[in-house]
């Protein structure tokens, strides 16, 4: 016959105080997973800003092979859609914000937006776009002051997309690279900004150039908060005019 | 039940929970922690590739007279000889070898650095005849100095076999983008001297693994595009290619040079009336291709001729309407076929009255632009530059020169055809 007392000898099994180590230790090896963890959710995080962004590309060009130009940036009022979305006397569109727009998602069809229509990154943050107003404005305009005009009247050489891309902010004015050294692109046609996990706050010179609102852009790998020019985490890709030419020419928009 | 055990009821969730949450991370972890697969890598690379594609036709295409230099539609930037972190890198080199190799001249070419699936810039050899050439022309070879429709572009490129081909006859390719992918044995990649190696990138395969012996470092080829294993599975090449054909330049340039071609058409049927007599097919002056080294400019004119309706666009007609310098000393209007009807035409030749073309009306003058060469045509040789069944694949469009037996009944270009057909 079994002793009553038996059971509860069993029962007793861990203490609460070895079960209180144990799960300090669960915490202390959680703990010491969640920073890698962190680390490699940011890496996904720019990996998919990454796709995001080429995706946006192939939308301006594919608007730019429909339309025979680029879409003007969207305003913060605009919804989503470039600013202005139709052009005026003889097709030219003049933009309201070329240097420091969004991207028009709802102009492009894009997705993912944010509840306004805005297209975002995977940090929930709006994604910039920029576009040259060169030529008077051709390469977001049609008709009369569009490309293709600009092009017949005076040729490819004649056009001269003019954003700058440069490698650091040091020494850059709102026009130019400051030297060749530091010159990434300066024939962008347009240029795409995610700013990255900390958001639209400049943390620095480097991010600061791509909120300033001038044709001046900054792109480098991440740096921390100590590097010369502060922590940078912006994601920027541009678009070459040689491949919005190619798109153009193949969509029989150009020459 | 005693009071001891009742606490303890509460110890067991709490352990369950414990046990759920490390059982929860030891699934989401390891996949959190991956590196990139292979596939994500080769998605990257293609990417990479397709991008660097699409930019350098963009260019070549987009290439136009500027003071001082001889920019023409359909030449290539030479490749770049600089590595990551040296001055010149992202540019063009001044002047390349024919089939000379470096990396993709990514700043030439307004790109952003252009990394494939292991993080390698992208590499880029480039065919002699398409190469860009500073200042005026080198006439070392003057059948190859001119850059049109006519031009033929000479690199191999084979598949991972190294027996099939990518680029079969009329299919060369004019330049080859390459991923190198991560080292292999005996590639350094270290200091500077062996990061400007394309041996330390670029691969080269042999027997045993394949039949052929094939080096994506050596200028000039033959290329393959790879990966490539050997027989037991282990890989022996990791660069992956694409490439821009001939044919793929001139059908980006072909409609500026139909623009160009209708702009002087219509510019002199303004100026006098009527449209010009085109020039005799087989004229000396129209089947010389010889540039003159000083002015670039053709040393003959091919004029035009009162007496045919059909020929080649001709040279002498640049009033009222300049055509751009690259357009006349790449020879580009002997590239071309010209047909104008006897209501139209200058000079009465004996064409029917207006020109037919199939499913569209009747038409007062024609052009048709021929695609690159297909097949073996080589249209330099003087028995084939006359012979217009070298230029045109549509049978009904091949007569023009010979009058036989239809010539003023045309076609719109078919399935098979490279050419374009304009009407006036």
């Amino acid at each position: 016959m079994r002793h009553p007392g038996d059971t509860r000898s069993r029962q007793r099994g861990f203490t609460l105080v070895e079960l209180a180590i144990v799960l300090l230790i669960v915490a202390v090896l959680i703990g010491g997973l969640m920073v890698p963890l962190s680390a490699q959710m940011d890496i996904r995080n720019r990996a998919e800003t990454d796709r995001t962004l080429a995706d946006a590309r192939e939308a301006l060009l594919g608007y730019a092979a429909a339309n025979g130009r680029l879409p003007c940036p969207a305003s913060t009022a605009s919804n989503g859609r470039a600013s202005p979305e139709s052009c005026g006397a003889g097709g030219q569109c003049v933009c309201t914000n070329p240097h420091d727009g969004l991207l028009p998602a709802v102009t492009l069809g894009l997705q993912p937006t944010d509840s306004q229509g805005y297209a975002i990154d995977a940090w929930n943050n709006r994604i910039r776009y920029a576009v040259t107003g060169a030529n008077a404005w051709a390469f977001t305009s049609s008709g009369t002051a569009g490309l293709r005009n600009a092009v017949q009247a005076a040729g490819f050489a004649s056009l001269a997309p003019d954003l700058l891309v440069c490698a650091s902010s040091t020494g850059i004015t709102a026009t130019a690279c400051g030297g060749a050294g530091n010159e990434l692109s300066t024939t962008a046609a347009a240029v795409l900004v995610s700013t990255g996990r900390n958001g639209p706050a400049s943390n620095g010179a480097d991010e600061a150039a791509n909120l300033d609102g001038n044709r001046v852009f900054v792109s480098h790998v991440a740096t921390a908060a100590g590097g010369a020019n502060g922590e940078f985490d912006d994601i920027v890709t541009w678009l070459s005019p040689n491949i919005l030419y190619n798109r153009l020419i193949t969509a029989g928009q150009l020459p | 039940m005693s009071a001891s055990a009742r606490k303890q009821r509460g110890a067991a969730l709490l352990a369950l929970a414990a046990i759920l949450a490390a059982g929860t991370l030891a699934v989401l972890v390891p996949h959190m922690l991956e590196s990139p697969s292979a596939s994500t890598r080769t998605r990257a690379t293609s990417a990479a590739l397709a991008h660097a594609r699409d930019a350098l036709i963009g260019w070549s295409a987009a290439r136009d007279d500027e003071p001082g230099h001889n920019y023409r539609p359909g030449e290539l930037p030479c490749p770049d000889r600089s590595a990551p972190g040296e001055a010149g890198y992202g540019y063009a080199e001044g002047s390349c070898s024919p089939g000379e190799i470096g990396r993709l001249p990514w700043k030439t070419l307004g790109l952003p650095e252009l990394l494939d699936g292991d993080g390698e810039p992208l590499w880029y050899a480039i065919d002699g005849a398409f190469r860009w050439r500073w200042g005026p022309l080198v006439q070392t070879n003057p059948t190859q100095a001119p850059i049109n429709s006519d031009t033929r572009a000479t690199l191999q490129v084979y598949a991972a076999d190294a027996v099939a081909t990518h680029t079969p006859a009329g299919g060369e390719a004019a330049a080859v983008l390459f991923a190198a992918g991560g080292p292999l044995a005996g590639q350094a990649r270290g200091n500077a001297a062996e990061r400007t190696d394309a041996r330390n990138y670029l691969d080269r395969i042999g027997p045993p693994a394949v039949a052929g012996a094939l080096d994506n470092s050596h200028e000039g080829g033959p290329f393959f595009a790879g990966p490539v294993r050997d027989a037991a599975g282990n890989l022996v090449a990791n660069d992956r290619a694409v490439i821009v054909t001939a044919r793929d330049l001139m059908n980006a340039v072909a409609p500026r040079v139909e623009g160009v071609v209708v702009r002087v058409l219509k510019a002199y049927g303004v100026f006098s009336g009527r449209f010009p007599n085109p020039a005799r097919f087989d004229a000396a002056t129209c089947t010389d291709v010889a540039v003159d080294p000083s002015s670039s400019m053709p040393i003959t004119v091919c004029g035009r001729d009162p007496a045919v309706c059909r020929g080649r666009l001709p040279e002498d007609l640049w009033t009222p309407y300049m055509p751009p310098r690259w357009f006349r000393y790449n020879l580009w209007s002997q590239t071309m076929y010209y047909a104008v009807g006897e209501v139209a035409v200058e000079h009465p030749a004996g064409c029917i009255a207006k020109l037919q073309v199939a499913g569209a009306p009747p038409a007062d003058a024609l052009i048709l632009l021929p695609g690159s060469p297909l097949g073996a045509v080589m249209r330099n040789s003087p028995s084939q530059s006359t012979d217009l069944t070298q230029y045109l694949e549509d049978a009904q469009n091949q007569d023009g020169w010979s009058g036989f037996p239809a010539p003023d009944t045309y076609v719109p270009p078919g399935a098979g055809s490279n050419d374009r057909l304009r009407t006036l």
